[in-house]
């Protein structure tokens, strides 16, 4: 029993010492890398850091962008650029023991995904941060487009209009031909719909054939 | 295992070696682990002290034999209550005080330890010492605590003869620690692979002919058409009729 | 299965995004540097400027006129980050961290010019700047020389030759300091000076202090390096050394312009606003100041950072930094030109509370307080009071009401910060403008300290709302010398301490300290204390204190949690005891002001889910060193272990919130390095275990059904996670997330629901309920940070308060950044919209009544006309 026991603190004694060792007397790297400036505007250095674990390991940009985060254990890790306007991509960089470094994207759902990035880093921004809702602008199509709207001033206009127009006699001609033309495709197809439905084949033919000679009586008597 | 072979093969400076130092002992670690839990699983017992008063004075009350955690199996071995310590629970009843319990661990190699847990004393009485313990237990099978639930939970006043408050009848049930969720990655991935692949294939799916496709447009339109021929006929046999003369 | 994705996505950015001119309306965010360990102060024709390193390892740029942050630089977080050296010349700054990076900065604007690391320990080397180089100094007492690493300031290359410089008399307790180009070293009662950047044979100089037991470099003008060694000045002038005797803490030493003599000036605290500054020329006073300040300070040692000074009669600006973390800048000639409150970034508790009723109503409330009184007195109370409102609408100024901009508005928005420090700086800030009204240094206290947080704990007694009793606030400290507790109590609207500048002295330490849930006759809550022998104190001793009650105590580093009954006579008498053998990192309660509105969840199927609401449950969580994470709820009162949780290798930092009848904790998972968010619900079930009451002790044998469910959280750090919270609870819940790259996320309870299904069906959507599909991933949405373009560095913890307001809440998150704002999570439904068209209204009714009255005068006119046809 008490051989165990000491296995036992043993081991844990081994686990607690090597959580501290791993820090001191592992090889220490440096991380390098260059963000691609967003903008004209050289005030985008100074607000602009790569932050590893929230600030632990900080890299500052030089004014040509480059940056070098130095003193890092091997590992894995996940660098983040932090701008207030610009967004940019995190990036995962992992260390091992021999100091080659590999970049790829950062994906927490397919972990063993590689999809590798080119080392030294190149940061390049997606894009400005949108952190507003834009306002709702109020337009007039809004308001003209409006389907309530539509219904009530269209038939509005039509009440409003089309008697002034039906006073006037030319219009009123004119919109008697152009029923009387419509008034021969309808009423074809409904003498076709009755004729199928019930009713002799006879009727609608001696229907049609009259009503061409009327309209030409009409057209004639018109312009006559 | 293929791990710590390549690691020894290469063999480069002191992180290689922790690192293999680490897999060495965790293997040790899970198979001493085994080895205590079998042992420790036989060798349990439990002894119950209660405090009949408001002092600081405990009591014997009992002894557990605890066998199998996981099939609650357990044996109680509990004194009678004497005339005089039931005089003193009724007393507590009656005052609505706190019947409390001192409950000692006994685990092999490990430190005693010594738990804490009450019920109201009217609740016990009612119950005529009808109780039941939760024990709860963490992931290595240690106890945590332990909570003591009489058969009557509320108490209503009910007149209990000395008779019934003779002998104790318990039972033990095991708790052990629900493990907590993890996120489903592999569902998902799934989810967005059929969903690819369904979109894939389902391109050219619309090979329905145009009518098919279009017949809830075509047919309201219709309808209005004929409405609105035989609405016109109508309306134009009569303004023809006035047209014409 | 996406398109339902991008319907939360559209969800969330409709729910809580704010507009662009909505900014700055209400938020604000105040920038601080941290307690100044070095400073320079550049004062060249055009530039004016001044440049700081704190020990919050933050390096910095002060405007000189008016202390405003122009740019500023956050180094790694901790002691790794620390600042151990810093310098000002030639157009660059170097800052040397404890991690052994140097860095070189321009400091016009904050961008690095060069950086690289030091391969020594150190502990052990001491920095200089000289001409265009670095030299790093590493005093070696093994072998008895001190050798000079050079390296060139523009690139960090480093020179190969060592400089050595043979010193037979260093042994193992010489301590050695640098003072721009000198290198001073204290052996054995004598200072032995050196300058190890010029070439060639380098000089020793050597001066005798015989009591001297420390040295310190002491703040001077550029090419009069001076040392402090106990209490005789060392000042090298030219390579001479000069010596004058100062009884001062703290001096500057400075050279006039005309005589070229050294002048030194001392500052010294006479009491809490008071300070004065002292001029000496060769051990001569020759001016003496006093400055009164508009704030509190420590009244132990002041630190001059640094001076500079002009003129003849020398008039010299000064930065102080008082042991209150406060950072001044004076003039010796009696004026005090800005104060920073540089101790907001050690804040360690924060309330926010109500403000007064305005006079008016507090006369109205006069009326019908004295119910004593007869009918005649009552009706003249009531047409004095009515008096005195006509006045105060026309403005007429009256005696006896006072008018003061510290009032109650309509909705409850204006209210008081009251932040408690570290350092025992007590302020109050008005949460719409971030003004500081007051502040208090409560001197000789330090914090609680518990897994390894500070706090001090405090108790608001009384509110504002009782209009003859003025509103109290108890702060809870513990005394540097005795470890005692020691109690304050003051009113916090004026910041008038009740028992005097020193408090209440409770003469024994306490272990726990809660607000009691009853109120006095005066309206007033006690305090419960217990002290280490297990006895119970109430403050004020008459209050009353309900039956039953029941406390526990929390042992953190064994993880054994005590529950005790307070009985009649205040004896504790212990009841439950549980035992986690591991130690305890954070316990999380609910908030005590907390109303939870449904007592069910309504389903699709219209049947209730009742929630497990349990006023007694805590959340425990422990760490084992074998990285696993274990969560336990416990019922305080009847010790239960309702249910405990483990995960599996998970490291730190863990974050956890627990609200209404859910959980939600963060937490790193190791395995698959990522940040995971877990929530945890609980419910009864379809029937209710008890709809009128709930009572621990009335243990039924169910336990709480939980729904549990875990989602990646794609960021890399998270500082801190908060829930809002409203006055009556029907809003819904968003949890505040701070992120370590200096945003604070809004994530909706909706996201974090562990009941979001897998396959969302047609008849889930019913209702208008949205129903969001699981997916493992929460969005981080750029819409949803609440804090815009304005990061904050460094944030270590977030409030939230209800305001009068059902809609909003108030959040203000602290670290070395303040930040106030509102959130509305289920958006502002109790109020009209900001951009509510009064005028468009206002004109479409005008324009419909005017028409109404024209078309009744016209077809009135026309009927008439047809009429007479």
């Amino acid at each position: 029993m008490n051989y165990y026991l000491s296995l036992v603190t043993i081991v844990i004694s081994l686990h607690v010492v090597r959580s501290q060792e791993v820090d001191s007397t592992q090889e220490k790297h440096d991380i390098e890398g260059r963000v691609l400036a967003p903008t004209h505007d050289p005030s985008w250095i100074s607000s602009t850091q790569v932050y590893i674990r929230g600030g632990q390991f900080i890299g500052f940009l030089k004014d040509d962008g480059s940056f070098t985060i130095k003193n890092v254990p091997t590992g894995s890790y996940v660098l983040e650029v932090v701008n207030p306007d610009y967004q940019f991509d995190p990036i995962r960089v992992e260390i091992n023991s021999k100091g080659k470094f590999r970049a790829r994207k950062v994906d927490y759902i397919q972990l063993s995904k590689i999809t590798p990035l080119p080392y030294p880093l190149r940061l390049k921004t997606i894009g400005k941060i949108k952190y507003f809702q834009t306002r709702e602008q109020w337009r007039a199509t809004d308001l003209l487009f409006n389907p309530m709207v539509l219904m009530m001033v269209a038939p509005l206009f039509l009440i409003m209009i089309l008697p002034r127009l039906m006073n006037d006699p030319e219009t009123r001609k004119e919109m008697e031909q152009l029923q009387s033309m419509t008034k021969l495709d309808v009423p074809e197809m409904s003498e076709m719909l009755t004729s199928y439905f019930g009713g002799a084949p006879k009727k609608p033919k001696a229907a049609v054939k009259p009503k061409p000679s009327a309209s030409k009586l009409q057209a004639g008597s018109s312009s006559g | 295992m293929a791990e710590i072979k390549i690691q020894i093969s290469r063999f480069a400076g002191k992180i290689n070696m922790s690192s293999f130092i680490y897999q060495i002992e965790s293997l040790f670690g899970t198979l001493l682990l085994l080895f205590l839990v079998q042992t420790c699983q036989g060798a349990y017992e439990i002894k119950l002290l209660h405090y009949l008063d408001d002092s600081n004075f405990s009591t014997t009350r009992g002894v557990v034999e605890v066998h199998n955690v996981d099939s609650n199996d357990v044996t109680f071995r509990q004194h009678p209550l004497n005339p005089g310590d039931i005089k003193q629970l009724k007393a507590l009843a009656e005052k609505d005080a706190f019947y409390r319990m001192d409950i000692v661990i006994q685990q092999t190699n490990k430190k005693d330890i010594v738990l804490s847990t009450y019920a109201k004393a009217c609740s016990m009485v009612e119950s005529k010492l009808h109780d039941s313990f939760n024990v709860y237990l963490d992931h290595n099978n240690n106890v945590v605590g332990i909570s003591l639930l009489p058969y009557e939970n509320l108490c209503s006043g009910k007149h209990v003869t000395d008779a019934d408050l003779a002998a104790f009848r318990s039972k033990m049930y095991f708790y052990a620690p629900e493990n907590g969720p993890v996120p489903d990655t592999l569902s998902y991935i799934q989810k967005i692979e059929r969903e690819r692949e369904a979109r894939e294939k389902g391109g050219p799916k619309d090979n329905r002919s145009f009518l098919q496709k279009y017949w809830m447009y075509l047919v309201p339109l219709a309808i209005f058409l004929a409405v609105s021929g035989a609405a016109n006929p109508d309306a134009q046999s009569g303004g023809g009729g006035g047209g014409a003369r | 299965m996406l398109k339902y994705l991008l319907l939360a996505v559209l969800c969330i950015a409709q729910t809580h995004s704010l507009y662009e001119d909505q900014v700055g309306k209400f938020d604000w965010k105040q920038s601080y540097v941290g307690k100044l360990k070095f400073s320079h102060i550049d004062s060249r024709a055009n530039i004016k400027r001044i440049y700081v390193a704190s020990e919050d390892n933050a390096v910095a740029s002060l405007s000189l006129g008016s202390g405003t942050l122009l740019w500023r630089q956050v180094l790694e977080k901790g002691p790794q980050g620390a600042i151990v050296y810093f310098h000002y010349g030639a157009n660059s700054l170097v800052t040397v961290s404890f991690n052994g990076l140097i860095r070189v900065w321009n400091p016009n604007d904050g961008s690095l010019l060069a950086g690289w690391t030091l391969p020594l320990n150190i502990r052990h080397v001491k920095f200089m700047v000289d001409g265009g180089n670095f030299y790093a100094i590493e005093v070696s007492s093994a072998i008895k020389t001190v050798l000079v690493h050079t390296y060139k300031l523009a690139s960090g290359s480093l020179n190969d030759v060592v400089k050595k410089i043979p010193a037979t008399w260093l042994t193992e307790s010489t301590y050695c300091e640098t003072n721009q180009n000198v290198l001073a070293c204290l052996v054995q009662g004598s200072v032995k000076i050196l300058f190890p950047s010029s070439g060639g044979q380098t000089q020793i100089l050597e001066q005798s202090v015989p009591s001297a037991t420390f040295l310190t470099p002491v703040s001077s003008a550029i090419g009069l390096p001076s040392f402090k060694a106990g209490n005789v000045v060392i000042t090298v002038n030219n390579k001479n050394i000069e010596t004058s005797q100062i009884e001062c803490n703290s001096v500057h030493v400075d050279k006039t312009e005309d005589t070229n003599k050294v002048l030194a000036i001392c500052v010294r605290p006479l009491s809490k606003s008071n300070i004065e500054v002292d001029i000496f020329i060769s051990q001569q006073k020759i001016s003496s100041n006093n400055l009164q300040l508009k704030t509190q300070i420590a009244q132990s040692d002041i630190n001059v950072q640094s001076c500079f000074c002009k003129g003849s009669s020398p008039s010299c600006f000064c930065i102080l930094s008082s042991q209150d973390h406060t950072t001044l800048f004076i003039s010796t000639q009696g004026k005090v030109v800005w104060i920073r409150e540089e101790a907001l970034t050690s804040i360690i508790s924060a309330e926010f509370l109500d403000l007064p009723v305005s006079d008016v109503d507090a006369a109205i409330e006069k009326e019908f307080d004295n119910q004593e009184c007869g009918y005649f007195e009552m009706f003249t109370r009531r047409l004095m009071s009515q008096f005195y409102q006509i006045q105060t609408l026309l403005s007429i100024e009256s005696p006896a009401f006072k008018s003061s901009a510290l009032v109650r508005d309509k909705f409850g928005l204006h209210k008081l910060i009251l932040s408690v420090t570290s350092v025992g700086k007590v302020f109050a800030m008005d949460n719409l403008s971030g003004k500081i009204l007051w502040t208090l240094y409560l001197a000789n206290v330090t914090p609680y300290s518990v897994t390894g947080k500070q706090f001090a704990p405090v108790f608001v007694q009384r509110s504002t709302r009782y209009v003859p009793y003025p509103a109290q606030v108890s702060i809870l400290f513990k005394q540097s010398t005795s470890k005692e507790g020691v109690l304050f109590t003051l009113d916090p609207i004026t910041g008038q301490l009740i028992h005097g500048d020193q408090g209440q002295k409770l003469g024994y330490q306490v272990e726990l300290s809660t607000l009691l849930p009853g109120v006095n006759k005066n309206h007033l809550r006690g305090i419960l204390l217990l002290d280490s022998n297990n006895q119970i104190h109430l403050e004020p001793p008459s209050s009353p204190v309900p039956k039953p009650y029941f406390i526990y105590k929390v042992h953190p580093q064994f993880g054994v949690l005590t529950g005790y009954f307070v009985q009649e006579d205040l004896k504790l008498q212990k009841v439950w005891e549980l035992n986690f053998g591991q130690p305890v990192v954070h316990v999380a309660s609910k908030n005590p002001v907390e109303k939870v509105h449904s007592q069910g969840r309504v389903l699709y199927d219209r049947s209730v889910l009742y929630k497990y609401l349990n006023p007694n449950l805590i959340a425990v969580a422990t760490h084992t060193p074998d990285n696993v994470f274990s969560i336990h709820l416990v019922d305080v009162v009847s010790g239960n272990l309702v249910e405990s949780i483990i995960h599996k290798r998970t490291m730190g930092p863990f974050h956890m919130v627990h609200s209404e009848n859910w959980l939600v904790y963060v937490y790193f998972n190791e395995k698959t390095r990522r940040n995971e968010v877990s929530t945890v619900e609980m419910f009864e079930g379809k029937t209710q275990s008890n709809s009128t009451a709930f009572s621990s002790l009335s243990k039924s044998l169910f336990k709480p059904i939980l729904d549990k469910q875990s989602y990646i959280l794609p960021v890399s750090q998270v500082d801190a996670i908060k829930e809002t919270i409203t006055e009556k609870g029907i809003t819904s819940k968003h949890i505040l997330i701070a992120l370590g790259t200096g945003s604070i996320l809004e994530m909706p309870w909706m996201f974090l629901d562990p009941r979001r299904p897998a396959q969302v069906t047609p008849d889930m959507r019913e209702e208008g309920q949205v129903v969001l599909e699981y997916t493992p991933e929460l969005p981080i949405l750029s819409e949803a940070i609440i804090n815009y373009n304005q990061t904050l560095y460094g944030i270590k913890n977030i409030h939230t308060a209800p305001s009068g307001l059902e809609s909003t809440c108030f959040v203000f998150a602290h670290g070395l950044d303040l930040f106030y704002t509102r959130v509305a999570p289920s958006k502002t439904f109790d109020i009209l919209k900001e951009d509510f068209d009064y005028a468009l209204i206002c004109l479409v009714l005008g324009a419909l009544i005017v028409g109404t009255v024209v078309s009744k005068k016209l077809a009135s006119r026309k009927t008439l006309k047809q009429a007479w046809k």
